[in-house]
């Protein structure tokens, strides 16, 4: 419980309204994605640099830890209040400052979402690249916070390639601007690729200098069918080596066409092993040679199917499935488990196995999505929350997806960042010198550990 | 000093280490105790380990190393560790070790039909190693983005002399602090990178480029904004003055070179509109190259003319954007005097950088205004503390050099490293 | 847990992903996770699981949702957040009863035909002339009090019980709907004249009680019931029942099913009754043709918002549009967001209209950026709600119910 005397200095710092201590706040932002939860004092949200820094000094000067949140999407954990902590929640700082067409460069608060960003650029013929499944919903403060990726980022890259600089108020409550409108601009060092991903735990983004470009000329959808999802991810290898970089290669297995299918009725075949689906974007001209060779490529790789959509609704179609693959689960169980290990793309048919080996081990459902192009894979693993058995099968099953993931040489968080969920898996995947580098640079910014303390790492 | 010299005589033989003869492996005016060439990454374990345990300064560099800070210390050249140790078309991956030279690197690569596009920093001598920790943005980045993102993974000796393995080959990973990208810049204070795992493409399905002799850099610069209002984005489109394009080729005015990679269609498309957009700025030449011997031979030239660049250390860099570069020019003439005249200006079009040989203590503040009035600013840790002074902030001047030097004595208790390196 | 054990199951689906944020327009306004989806279903099963209290801050949460079925739409897991909002809100009238007094006075007066009347003329006439004795009182929580049209005689008053034609190729009753019927009576007049001129014998019954959707949404039942069964003791009879508010539209064709679901007897009777309402431009498309009867001089850039109820409760979207496209020399542009909520939903606008106003603001940003001159809808109280935000911002777009601009076309 925080006491009247801080309650009012909160408020003084940010209004009235913008302190927050009652019973349904304390409850409302005790959780995020995960199913995880975590007993905070207090809620306030900043309207400006300056009141984030006299946030930040006074709770320093109180001894008060400091959580950051933007929409609260995150599966990892990364938001979830520490105990005794306030959390900081930037989604009422959303101001898109300044876009600047001509030079590639849009000026904006963390709190913007990304996709209220897409629309005003859509109106332009622009867009920012990096598009994360929950980007209706995530704040580009939590996409900066976890670097995070998205279907498109195979060929465009995930969100630290797409920050210039950052206005950035660290523990000690001193503004600095790392780059600026160019990637030329880091003082040396290059800062924002380090707070980019760092999940808010060494400073906390209160501007970002994002890089914008036109949306390409022309895009081409298209939809190969596969009996086994090896037959698929060779169709990927073979693309790649055929000298394209689709857009997107998005995956489904058996299960989630089926669940699928029962959802929405999308018409694809529910005896298939895998499908893709591939997008390929550029000058008109050059596409119809692009989806000519993938075509071959996809009927080397014993395709029993191959669509190129030559409509807008043809492309709505292709892409009903997978839009609905997350949600469409919920008619087996009530609640899925999200993972993200991602493996280099040649052990992708040895994840594609294990999963089936954890499927049977564990005993539980597992469905798979994956963008597969960048060997990241989400199966989902289906619980009901209700039942413990179930919960804990859950973890164990994750825990073992992650040492799969390490052992194929892969990473166990390819855009969803280490937060709390993660944590105890780092060590194995970074080793005691990698992880006494973390701790280096969590000391050079935050020694006190007053900036999300417990994500990511212990000091 | 002799009793470090022959413990590390005893780690990688006699014959690794020069103590007279040293200048060709060395840059500036100061004097190492020993040229050191390590073979292996338990080589560079040992050297690293004896200058720490006796407190001696350590820099490092592919050929040649820079000996700012160096006197009495040891300056490692990486050129035994020369090796691709596994190329992996599959993953678009190559490990490789970090004394490699740069540009036989993306030449061998070439010959597997795979495009390591990061231009070297000086073409006759860069390293891998070196390539990424300058972290060059380079004439390719707005296209293929800055050279950081073709590392994926990398082993280095940190200062304390632990081995430090991070990354993989997935593309994609957000797994601890950002590490793999961080060490794009930090010039051996974090350590010497030993080897190196980085990303590759395809190569391009076709190339050409187009190069044009130009009146002024302001008319190619006008020119150079047409060509992206076309939503043409070749991937170098840079103009060189009179000075700097003679050493590529004679003209009149200055040089503009134009390469567009890409597929087929539209490479041949974008061509003829980069060079229609350069006949209307009054190119008195256009050439539009399609052979590849021509091509190849075009662009040798101008990673020459990179090197002198880059080697020149009187100039300053700045970034006004692309749709600023015209107004840059016209400020630039006030304070360096005529551009075109000058011993050396580079316009990079689509990264809206210029660079233009000067004094920075003399004109690099200057510039630095000039810069931030059209929104841009001088590149790099120069141009931060510029940027800090002219806001008069003295206390993000001094926030940011705390940061800078905290990562820094984190990773280097006894400020061994790169001694030349001022943060 | 009392009623929210009925939808406990539901509640539990919810797997926190967030994804509602971006579909929640008091979220977008407000920024606090209570005011999402999200928050709200977690909150509710918080009260179900004893683990908060049923706290003014827990009712405020319930009563500000919109109740426009956006989160439900994009919900992956098919979580339907305003169906579990309204089981809160049931829960919430069991436990305390309807507060505060205002609401209770509002949703009362709303079934008692008289106290309605009485109210809507006495604001006609004297009440309107006591606030123009306010200096400065033109905006009352974001509504355009003074220019809110008020009818000294309700529209079902105005005309015949039953207005024939010569050649009667169908008939049907028009359930007027309380806004309809008191305010905005120029636009029934419009839903008549349309039928009529299309040689349809309108019956406009004397009796035309509220369809019981403002009780339903806050949870009274009983109340709700209560006019269900008025209205289909009325309506019941006729074998087509039109109505030109996608509100009450929604009520008699689909939710009145929902309320009715617990009474085995009279459900068939409802579902009955169901069956046979239409909704005005529904009824138009399916059952008329218009187009050869309509001539317009004057060229016009029109758009369409698409009331909650229409877009997502009623699922009709083509039909006016294609009703506004049939208009000679109309040009139809689409605005931004034309399905997004517009902020009135039913009583938030009078308890949350600071947040309200907000919603509104945007939508009436988003028709001014459309160019259009003219908005059209199919919910009189959007059309007030929309007048109102237009007039804030100085805007001239004028606001017309789909019945209006078909009505204003078709010549004698």
């Amino acid at each position: 419980m925080l006491s009247q005397s801080v309650i009012t200095k909160l408020k003084s710092i940010c209004g009235e309204k913008d302190v927050i201590t009652s019973k349904i706040g304390m409850y409302a932002y005790g959780y995020d994605g995960t199913m995880l939860e975590g007993s905070h004092v207090g809620i306030v949200f900043p309207e400006s640099t300056q009141e984030v820094v006299d946030l930040v000094n006074f709770c320093r000067e109180q001894g008060i830890a400091i959580v950051p949140r933007g929409a609260g999407t995150n599966v990892s954990g990364g938001t979830l209040p520490s105990d005794g902590s306030i959390v900081m929640n930037f989604a009422r700082m959303k101001k898109l400052l300044e876009i600047d067409l001509e030079n590639y460069v849009a000026i904006v608060e963390p709190g913007v979402v990304n996709w209220d960003i897409q629309e005003t650029l859509a109106k332009y013929g622009y867009y920012y690249p990096p598009d994360p499944a929950s980007w209706k919903a995530s704040t580009l403060g939590g996409n900066l916070g976890e670097s995070s990726g998205g279907p498109k980022c195979f060929k465009y890259g995930v969100t630290r390639d797409f920050i210039y600089g950052l206005e950035v108020v660290l523990p000690t409550g001193k503004v600095i601007w790392v780059g600026g409108r160019d990637f030329s601009s880091e003082p040396m060092y290059d800062l924002t690729r380090i707070l980019v991903g760092s999940e808010g735990t060494i400073g906390f983004i209160t501007k970002a200098a994002i890089r914008i470009q036109p949306i390409p000329e022309a895009k081409r959808t298209m939809l190969a069918i596969f009996n086994t999802p090896e037959d698929a991810s060779q169709a990927v290898a073979d693309i790649v080596s055929a000298g394209i970089i689709p857009t997107t290669l998005e995956m489904m297995d058996n299960l989630i066409i089926n669940t699928t299918e029962d959802h929405c009725g999308a018409g694809n075949p529910r005896d298939a092993g895998a499908l893709l689906i591939i997008e390929v974007d550029g000058h008109p001209g050059d596409l119809e040679a692009q989806v000519e060779t993938i075509g071959e490529v996809a009927k080397k790789a014993n395709s029993k199917d191959f669509k190129v959509a030559t409509s807008a609704a043809e492309v709505d179609k292709i892409w009903l499935a997978r839009r609905v693959a997350f949600g469409s689960v919920a008619r087996v169980k009530p609640n899925y488990g999200v993972n993200d290990i991602t493996v280099p793309r040649s052990n992708f048919p040895k994840a594609i196995a294990a999963i089936e080996k954890v499927k049977k081990d564990f005993g539980v459902t597992i469905g798979t999505v994956a963008h597969a192009g960048d060997g990241n894979l989400h199966p989902l693993i289906l619980f009901d929350q209700r039942n413990k058995d179930e919960v804990d099968s859950l973890h164990a099953a994750e825990m073992e997806l992650c040492r799969i993931a390490i052992d194929l040489e892969g990473t166990i968080s390819g855009e969803h960042g280490i937060g709390i969920l993660k944590k105890a898996l780092l060590p194995k995947e970074f080793g005691p010198v990698g992880m006494d580098v973390f701790k280096k640079v969590k000391r050079s910014f935050d020694p006190q550990n007053q900036f999300n303390p417990g994500k990511l790492i212990d000091l | 000093m002799s009793d470090i010299i022959a413990k590390i005589k005893g780690i990688v033989g006699d014959a690794n280490v020069v103590t007279a003869d040293m200048p060709q492996y060395l840059k500036g005016n100061e004097q190492p105790a020993a040229v050191v060439f390590p073979g292996s990454t338990e080589d560079v374990v040992g050297i690293v380990k004896a200058a720490y345990d006796a407190d001696v300064k350590v820099n490092v560099g592919g050929n040649v190393v820079e000996t700012k800070g160096l006197s009495g210390g040891i300056a490692v050249v990486m050129s035994r560790m020369n090796q691709i140790e596994e190329v992996d078309p599959e993953n678009l991956t190559c490990w490789v070790q970090a004394g490699m030279n740069h540009q036989e690197f993306v030449e061998k690569l070439s010959e597997k039909k795979l495009n390591f596009p990061p231009e070297p920093y000086a073409v006759s001598t860069s390293s891998i190693g070196g390539c990424f920790s300058i972290g060059d943005v380079d004439s390719k980045a707005f296209n293929y983005l800055p050279t950081r993102t073709f590392i994926l993974a990398y082993e280095s000796v940190l200062p304390t002399g632990e081995v430090y393995k991070v990354g993989t080959k997935c593309i994609k990973c957000v797994s601890g602090y950002d590490m793999i990208h961080f060490i794009a810049g930090s010039r051996a204070t974090f350590g010497i990178l030993t080897r190196v795992l980085v990303k590759l493409l395809p190569a391009p399905q076709a190339a050409k480029a187009v190069v044009a002799d130009v009146p002024s850099l302001a008319a190619a610069a006008k020119a150079f904004k047409a060509i992206q209002k076309r939503k043409v984005f070749p991937t170098r489109l840079n103009a060189l003055n009179k000075a700097l394009g003679n050493e590529v080729m004679e003209t009149s005015g200055c040089l503009v070179l134009v390469d567009i990679e890409g597929f087929p269609v539209s490479t041949a498309q974008y061509a003829k509109e980069v060079e229609a957009e350069l006949k209307i700025a009054g190119a008195s030449f256009t050439k539009v190259i399609e052979d590849k011997a021509e091509y190849d031979e075009l662009w040798s030239k101008w990673l020459k003319v990179r090197e002198k660049i880059n080697l020149e250390e009187n100039k300053v860099k700045f970034t006004v954007g692309p749709a600023k570069v015209v107004n840059a020019l016209g400020s630039l003439s006030g304070i360096v005097s005529n551009i075109e005249e000058n011993p050396g200006v580079l316009v990079e079009g689509l990264n809206g950088k210029i660079t233009v040989f000067t004094d920075p203590d003399a004109n690099a503040a200057a510039i630095n205004n000039m810069a931030m009035g059209l929104g841009g600013n001088v590149s790099g840790l120069l141009g931060s503390q510029l940027r800090c002074k002219a806001y008069n902030d003295n206390e993000m001047l001094e926030e940011i050099s705390r940061v800078l030097n905290s990562i820094r004595s984190e990773f280097d208790p006894k400020g061994i490293m790169a001694p030349g390196i001022k943060l | 847990m009392g009623v929210l054990a009925e939808v406990y199951e539901k509640l539990n689906t919810c797997g926190k992903c967030g994804f509602c944020h971006g579909a929640c327009k008091t979220y977008k306004k407000d920024g606090a996770e209570y005011m999402v989806a999200r928050g709200r279903v977690q909150l509710i099963k918080a009260l179900a699981d004893n683990k908060i209290d049923a706290d003014s801050d827990y009712e405020d949460v319930v009563n500000s949702c919109l109740l426009c079925g956006e989160c439900a739409v994009a919900c992956p897991s098919g979580v339907k957040g305003h169906e579990l909002v309204l089981a809160a809100r049931r829960d919430l009238k069991l436990r305390k009863g309807t507060k505060p007094f205002a609401k209770s006075l509002v949703l009362k007066s709303l079934t008692k035909p008289g106290r309605l009347s009485f109210g809507f003329s006495f604001f006609a006439g004297p009440g309107k002339k006591i606030l123009k004795m306010i200096d400065g009182v033109q905006f009352v929580r974001g509504i355009d009090v003074l220019s809110m049209p008020a009818a000294k005689t309700p529209f079902s008053k105005q005309v015949p019980e039953v207005i024939t034609v010569a050649n009667p190729k169908k008939k049907v009753a028009f359930y007027v709907g309380c806004f309809l019927n008191h305010s905005l009576v120029d636009s029934a007049h419009s839903v008549v004249k349309v039928l009529t001129k299309n040689d349809v014998e309108v019956t406009v019954p004397r009796e035309q009680p509220c369809c019981g959707l403002p009780q339903y949404v806050y949870g009274d039942f009983e109340s709700a019931k209560a006019q269900g069964k008025k209205v289909i003791n009325e309506f019941g009879k006729y074998d087509a029942v039109i109505t030109a508010c996608a509100s009450c539209a929604s009520m008699l064709k689909k939710e009145m099913s929902e309320l009715f679901h617990d009474d085995e007897d009279y459900l068939p009777k409802v579902k009955e009754f169901s069956e046979k309402c239409f909704e005005f431009s529904e009824y138009v498309s399916k059952e008329l043709d218009t187009t050869s009867k309509l001539k317009n001089d004057t060229p016009t850039i029109v758009t369409y918002h698409d009331p909650c109820h229409m877009v997502r409760y009623n699922k009709i979207t083509e039909e006016p549009r294609n009703l506004l496209k049939s208009v000679p020399r109309n040009k139809y542009v689409e605005m931004f967001e034309a399905n997004r909520c517009c902020g009135a939903a039913g009583l938030v606008q009078a308890f949350y209209h600071d947040l309200s106003s907000m919603i509104t603001a945007d939508k009436a940003q988003n028709i001014m950026d459309s160019g259009a001159e003219v908005i059209a809808t199919s919910c009189p109280a959007c059309m007030l709600k929309i007048s109102s935000g237009l007039k804030l911002k100085g805007s001239k777009v004028e606001v017309k119910h789909v019945a209006d601009i078909l009505a204003s076309s078709l010549r004698d």
